[in-house]
């Protein structure tokens, strides 16, 4: 305990001065944060669109990220494949990704080329210039994309549909579905770029060896002039809205015992996986950092398993789930069972929330070598928070977690009667007995 | 439902904001200008040494970094030149770090944790490592734990046995994964017999018992060579607490094999496929004997290979991604130390001709053709860019000085070796490529046979032999 909290005076007294940062808000709706961290060798740009998967229109799931795709493909200023020539000339680098919640596009460049990294990200977001050879040749990288990971999209696929309701955006992949993915046009594009990519709702985090001030500067001189019009963001509303076609799962077999659904699904799968979750809350709940760390206890009781646990919130929900790939289910599923109930009856000892807590700063801690870590932090910070610099709040706020914290989350969130187990076998076997499942209720 | 705070400072800021001027906005006719990196510079290192009670002296290197109050401290041992299946090295990777003689596994793990530490550990061809991460103050106590498992590791039968378990299941799993079965079969058309790149591994490399585990750590720490690379928030008088958790360790006697590779088994063209039954995606490896990090040919090599496969912009994923729509990503890898490159990509199995064709004409015109001043410019920054990076994190940092001493160099030499790349010229970039690239190749594809052997064939690939799961195209053997 001792040594626990000489860990987190240590962080603490780092507190005020971790993260400094200068920003603004420009009229058309950008938000720019600049953190000067004079010890990094390079500079990182991350900008978040927080158009995601979620503001895919009905029918058209997958055009979110075919978005990013194209917007390496060519803006009006940086033609062709200029955006990665110009980028690479300098020793620059860039990554996207899109998720259900936005899209976000990643760059790292010496510090004598943030002008350039700051035109090349301003003329994509307004003069974007996709054509339909681009749009054919993106739909055929994106179709690779999908078949290199098909093992594990499918069991994601599976799995999702089980936790989220059919409407709902989180029930469908990123990525996409097939028929979806070949049927987007070109007008499909336009029509999402001009109302989603925008600067609008979304946040600029530039971090490394720069000048604030000056960097910021440069910043509303390259967005300044982007329109205002139109709104990244996605409304709630529209992010409930229901998504047409038919769920790209595989014949499967429903079974039901009590009030907890499980399902069994022959797949093109190597090995049995089993995936047990729950849908939990949305990333501004209260409860999100106590389900966070009940999630990291169930890791360590499940640690002998080689259990995977995951808890994530994002913008319309959250869920937390435990993954383990060629471990017999049944077992699996009875020991999750007695953690889960023994964190729900017992709850965790305090030792176990001070080691919690410990690693969990000294990741955060660790991150902050890097230009990258930084800018992610803040905007990680930015976007679920609002405040750009939430680690002492976030610190503070797992402080606040006791072990009756713990107990009451995990009775309201992971009880039984809402959990979701899912085996996925390779097709070739004979389908696998479920697990008895015993459904007590927590008091 | 009340706005979010960020949203009412947005618009405090908008409110507050000057109006815009006349400005007429930056010029966007053309790129603005950069000023290029800079090579990285090595850091300052500490060298001394652990005087343990038998005269062993055990290297140590040190580098200050006080920009967060975090320290890396990570030991190695040389196991080059150990004998050994490869299987039994993951074993020790495993378990060397699940719990101590008189410490069960959650204990010693919370004991690190209560103090926010962290050790990761594993096990390889050339070494065995323990890396402990660890916030300033918890230093002494964090390395008293580490050298708890170094001196007395549980080796517990149950973890044997669990990882026993898990390794199987993924050798099963994995047989035949395209990706695992090319490396394989690379390392076994590419490397002489008994080469430690080969890691050849079949099921008896997971026998190892409890004793055999045992007999195989002792033989680490009696023979491997140990050093010690310390980074971060600490100063040479700080790691007094060395001795006392590391001073024990003898150096070893092992003789470490020259870090050369020796030449590849393989110097003939040569084209395997690899059935695999349902396979949705065609994959294609093809590899060739490169200069290796002793060879004059090496700085002007790597440039030209970065220029050639080095991540999304260069001229093989211009071509085959951006142009052709052919794949996803083309994996470029350039082994330094083994003095082998190669190139993979997986393709819809309809376009498998047109990718090789490609991929062979792309390779064909970099050897005849040479590069162009913007791509070794943009090879040589992103070289200098990743190698910065790398040193900035003290895992990276440890890393590269780890590589340096094993190598028998001085401390940063390798960052300094990158320096080298400023005074390479593009008449010897395509002077490397045009020796290099020439090389025979080996040509490795996986997937559904039943779909893809009438495209090869067709393709001028004709298949002419049959082996157990491998169907072996011409000039092949079934790795």
């Amino acid at each position: 305990m001792f040594l626990s909290l000489t860990v987190s005076l240590a962080l603490a007294s780092m507190a005020p001065e971790l993260l400094p940062t200068t920003e603004a808000v420009l009229p058309n709706g950008l938000r720019v944060i600049v953190h000067a961290w004079p010890e990094g060798p390079s500079v990182s740009l991350r900008l978040l669109v927080p158009a995601g998967a979620a503001a895919d229109p009905p029918g058209r799931s997958g055009l979110a990220h075919l978005v990013e795709h194209l917007a390496f493909e060519g803006s009006a200023h940086a033609p062709g494949n200029r955006y990665d020539q110009w980028l690479a000339e300098a020793g620059g680098a860039s990554d996207a990704s899109t998720s259900h919640d936005g899209t976000l596009y990643a760059v790292t460049v010496p510090p004598g080329a943030v002008p350039l990294a700051l035109f090349l990200e301003s003329d994509r977001i307004e003069w974007l210039t996709p054509t339909a050879a681009a749009l054919a040749n993106q739909q055929a990288v994106v179709a690779n994309e999908r078949a290199e990971s098909a093992r594990t999209d499918q069991v994601r696929a599976a799995f999702a549909p089980l936790v989220w309701p059919a409407d709902h955006p989180y029930a469908r992949p990123v990525i996409g579905v097939p028929d979806e993915l070949a049927a987007v046009t070109l007008a499909d594009v336009e029509a999402f770029v001009r109302q989603r990519l925008r600067p609008a709702g979304a946040t600029l985090v530039i971090a490394g060896p720069i000048d604030a001030e000056a960097t910021l500067a440069e910043a509303r001189r390259w967005f300044g002039e982007l329109a205002g019009e139109g709104a990244s963001v996605v409304p709630a509303a529209l992010g409930e809205a229901g998504m047409s076609g038919e769920p790209d799962l595989p014949k499967h077999t429903w079974r039901r015992a009590g009030d907890a659904v499980r399902v069994w699904v022959p797949g093109d799968v190597d090995r049995v996986r089993l995936r047990i979750g729950w849908r939990t809350v949305d990333r501004a709940h209260p409860d999100r950092v106590a389900l966070e760390i009940a999630g990291a206890l169930l890791a360590d009781a499940l640690r002998e398993d080689a259990v995977e646990v995951n808890a994530w919130s994002g913008r319309f929900g959250g869920e937390l789930s435990l993954a383990a790939d060629g471990i017999r289910p049944a077992g699996v599923v009875r020991r999750a069972q007695r953690a889960v109930l023994e964190l729900a009856w017992s709850g965790p000892s305090e030792d176990a929330l001070a080691r919690i807590r410990a690693r969990a700063r000294a990741w955060e801690l660790r991150s902050l070598q890097t230009a990258e870590g930084r800018a992610s932090l803040l905007l990680g910070c930015a976007d679920r928070t609002g405040v750009a610099d939430c680690l002492p709040a976030e610190w503070a706020a797992r402080e606040r977690v006791d072990p009756a914290a713990i107990r009451r989350v995990v009775r309201r969130w992971l009880a039984p009667a809402s959990r979701v187990l899912l085996t996925v076998a390779p097709s070739s076997r004979r389908r696998a007995p479920l697990p008895r499942m015993t459904l007590v209720a927590p008091p | 439902m009340s706005p979010a705070p960020w949203l009412l400072l947005a618009l405090l800021r908008v409110s507050s904001a000057p109006a815009l001027s006349a400005d007429p906005g930056p010029d966007r006719t053309a790129p603005p200008p950069v000023t290029p990196p800079e090579a990285p510079v090595a850091p300052s290192v500490w060298t001394g040494a652990l005087t343990g009670p038998s005269a062993s002296v055990v290297p140590v290197w040190l580098v200050e970094r006080h920009t967060l109050p975090l320290v890396r401290v990570e030991l190695s041992f040389d196991t080059s030149a150990l004998p050994g299946p490869p299987g039994l090295r993951d074993a020790l990777g495993a378990v060397w770090g699940e719990g101590t003689a008189t410490r069960a596994p959650s204990a010693w793990r919370a004991a690190l944790e209560r103090l926010g530490a962290d050790v990761s550990v594993g096990c390889g061809a050339v070494r065995c490592w323990g890396a402990l991460d660890v916030p300033t103050e918890g230093l002494a106590e964090a390395l008293a734990l580490t050298a708890e498992v170094v001196r007395a590791p549980a080796l517990s039968g149950p973890s044997i046995a669990r990882w026993r378990r898990v390794a199987l299941r993924e050798w099963r799993t994995d047989w035949l994964g395209p990706a695992l079965v090319h490396g394989r079969a690379l390392g076994r058309l590419t490397f002489a017999p008994a080469h430690r790149y080969r890691a050849d591994r079949d099921r008896r490399a997971f026998d190892g018992g409890r004793a055999r585990v045992r007999a195989a750590w002792r033989s680490v720490l009696t023979h491997a060579s140990p050093s010690v690379v310390v980074v971060g928030d600490v100063t040479p008088a700080d790691i007094l607490p060395l001795d006392a958790a590391f001073g024990w360790l003898a150096t070893g006697h092992a003789e470490r094999p020259a870090p050369r590779a020796v030449a590849p088994a393989s110097a003939v063209e040569g084209h395997v496929f690899v059935h695999a039954p349902g396979a949705n995606q065609a994959r294609v490896t093809v590899g060739w004997p490169a200069p290796d990090g002793d060879h004059p040919d090496r700085p002007a090599y790597a440039l030209a290979f970065r220029a050639l496969a080095g991540g999304f912009s260069s001229r093989l994923s211009l071509r085959l991604r951006e142009e052709e729509g052919l794949t996803y990503r083309v994996d470029g890898d350039d082994s330094v130390e083994a003095g082998r490159s190669e190139v993979a990509l997986a393709v819809e199995p309809s376009r498998l001709p047109v990718a090789l064709a490609t991929l062979a004409s792309v390779l064909d015109t970099a050897r005849t053709g040479g590069f162009t001043d913007a791509e070794i410019a943009a090879a040589r920054h992103q070289a200098w860019m990743e190698a910065g990076a790398e040193a900035t994190t003290l895992a990276g940092l440890a890393r590269g000085l780890w590589r340096d001493r094993r190598a028998g160099d001085t401390p940063g030499a390798s960052l300094n070796h990158l320096a080298m790349y400023r005074d390479v010229s593009r008449a010897e970039v395509d002077a490397a490529a045009a020796r290099w690239l020439a090389a025979p190749r080996l040509w490795l594809v996986s997937g559904d046979g039943d779909e893809l052997e009438p495209l090869l064939e067709d393709a001028g690939w004709p298949v002419d032999t049959r082996w157990g799961a491998c169907r072996a195209v011409y000039g092949g053997r079934c790795p």
